[in-house]
């Protein structure tokens, strides 16, 4: 084998994966030109127009079509105010499943297992029959309500509770603190890396959320990005204004992308962690 | 709720706990606190995961009739195995979780491989599979959009730059599902490698080395080294991908709302059609159940096989 052979043969694996990424970045290129190229220019020129025509118009004008800044706050308010919620649900309950023994542990455990086999997409209309009971329809709480337990993050804190060392407890329980203390001042602060991984999948996974949303909320207060999002998608499908559709695709996918590229490391070993089951 | 007396015999006579006034006891008692801390996961996980179970298989023998609901039997069932709409989703879903199933263990674990060379910026050649995984699915499926459509689209940019026939891509019978499945796919990929790529990178070094020694092409080295060290990875890649691909709705809502003709219409998406169009609470239950019992059967299958690794390792 000739030395000039080997070497190709050690890059080939590289250059296969740099086009394979080059591919598969087409799809987002695209999108970026039909954004910031006038949708005529982009139809009937070629890449020199397009260099020459760029323009944000269409960003000004899907921020005004629609009311993304609204839509930003709405998704906001409920990814974090539900992940703020499910730190507390999950800390309390992988805590006591980790560091507790008491009656029915083994049915509890069960009971959230079930959760893991059935995913809440699947439940959808039973759900909404049950938010139309409770009145929580169009609401914050009605968006949050089936994720507020997390069996995921529940099992993740409880692997995590059950590594913490017994002295460490034993010293903070001996100095008389109550669980809610120990809980606070000994476990969490050993924990926050499986609570930081838990929160990246839960962002993640509620932020990019649709059919829930969708069927559950009505009005602008409460519709988060991914609904008005295919709203407008509706909309200007019928007027064909495609490059204020792709500036309003790009509003909201740059800053998950933004994102990822800052904590691309913790966001893959968080997303390896949703595999533990 | 453990009395003071019993728990300091069981405690072999913890004297500062008898000490103590008994709210105190209350909180200190390892059993009934641990109750207190599990409350408020166990009134949501009643209410929005067990009751809507119980809840849908009653409604799936039900129909409504004005305002009550009126037992039927397996009428509803019936009509979902027997209504060729159905019958059509039913076989479009099996489709779809099954090359999915395949597609992703294969291109998951190729991808992986591809993905896991040591190079100093390796980072920036994965991002491209990373970033498409954590963007939102209807992004993602508007995204595409500017791919499949027929004006402004970039695939009948190309077919027309080639001097090929156009195609309506999405308004196609035969092109709409496949058209969907690409999306999730590129979507997804990444997603299914990553998993792959930890494995790998779980693997002793020196075996892999050995195999390039020995001068082993590499499809023999995929066949009978790293193929059967990645099998576990592989059984739960697969549980991922059926679950994965079963849920897959949002790219439905965008791209081709089910047509042309339900040709793209999956499960999920037809109980959202029946249920939430039409009100056919009856026929979206009877679906749901369906899909409850596959979920189920995989569970089981984990259990099973989860049960011979303890045996067998």
């Amino acid at each position: 084998m000739t030395a000039r052979k080997s070497k190709w043969r050690e890059a080939l694996p590289i250059v296969a994966l740099a086009v394979f990424g080059l591919v598969w970045m087409v799809p987002l290129i695209w999108t970026l030109l039909t954004a910031f190229v006038p949708t005529t220019a982009l139809l009937n020129g070629g890449p020199l127009d397009w260099l020459q025509n760029l323009h944000l118009g269409a960003f000004a004008e899907a921020w005004e079509v629609a009311p993304f800044p609204r839509f930003y706050l709405n998704t906001i308010i409920w990814v974090f105010g539900l992940l703020a919620i499910q730190l507390v649900t999950v800390s309390l309950a992988g805590f006591a499943l980790a560091r507790m023994d008491f009656r029915g542990k083994d049915q509890i455990f069960f009971l959230f297992l079930t959760q893991l086999m059935v995913p809440g997409t699947v439940l959808i209309l039973p759900n909404y029959q049950t938010l139309v009971r409770l009145g929580w329809l169009d609401s914050y709480q009605g968006l949050m309500a089936p994720y507020i337990a997390s069996a995921f993050g529940t099992f993740l804190m409880r692997q995590a509770f059950k590594q913490v060392p017994k002295e460490l407890e034993e010293a903070a329980r001996s100095d008389g603190a109550n669980w809610l203390q120990v809980l606070w001042h000994v476990f969490l602060p050993v924990t926050r890396a499986p609570l930081l991984a838990f929160s990246i999948v839960s962002i993640t996974y509620h932020w990019n959320e649709f059919l829930w949303p969708l069927l559950i909320t009505s009005s602008v207060e409460t519709r988060p990005l991914t609904v008005g999002l295919a709203l407008l998608v509706q909309s200007s499908e019928i007027g064909a204004q495609w490059d204020l559709l792709g500036a309003g695709t790009l509003i909201v996918a740059v800053p998950i992308l933004v994102l990822i590229a800052l904590v691309q490391k913790q966001f893959t070993n968080s997303f390896l962690s949703s595999g533990i089951k | 709720m453990k009395q003071q007396g019993s728990s300091q015999a069981n405690t072999g006579g913890r004297v500062q706990i008898t000490r103590s006034p008994s709210y105190i006891n209350i909180l200190s008692g390892r059993g009934s606190i641990a109750y207190l801390f599990l409350l408020p996961s166990l009134v949501f996980l009643a209410l929005f995961t067990l009751w809507p179970i119980v809840s849908v298989i009653w409604t799936s023998f039900h129909t409504r009739r004005g305002r009550n609901e009126v037992f039927v039997g397996l009428q509803n069932y019936e009509r979902v195995l027997s209504d060729p709409i159905s019958q059509g989703v039913i076989k479009n879903t099996i489709g779809y979780v099954t090359i999915g199933l395949i597609l992703s263990v294969i291109g998951g674990l190729l991808l992986a491989i591809l993905m896991n060379q040591a190079l100093r910026n390796i980072g920036f050649f994965r991002f491209p599979f990373l970033a498409t995984i954590a963007l939102p699915m209807v992004s993602v499926a508007s995204i595409w959009l500017f791919l499949y459509s027929p004006r402004v689209g970039l695939f009948n940019e190309i077919l027309g730059g080639l001097g090929l026939p156009r195609s309506n891509w999405l308004s196609d019978r035969e092109l709409a599902l496949p058209g969907l499945f690409a999306v999730y796919m590129w979507k997804q990929l990444g997603y299914f490698a990553l998993f792959y790529l930890a494995a790998l990178q779980a693997l002793p070094n020196d075996v892999l080395e050995a195999a390039t020694l020995d001068g082993t092409s590499f499809w023999q080295k995929l066949r009978h080294i790293i193929w059967p060290l990645v099998s576990p990875t592989t059984y739960f890649v697969a549980t991922i991908a059926v679950l994965n691909s079963l849920q897959q709705v949002d790219h439905i809502f965008v791209l081709t709302e089910g047509g042309p003709n339900n040709a793209s219409n999956l499960s999920l998406y037809y109980v959202y059609q029946q249920g939430f169009k039409w009100f056919k609470t009856g026929i979206a239950s009877a679906m749901t159940v369906f899909l409850l019992a596959v979920l189920l059967t995989m569970a089981m299958l984990q259990f099973v096989y989860l049960e011979r690794r303890v045996h067998y390792e």
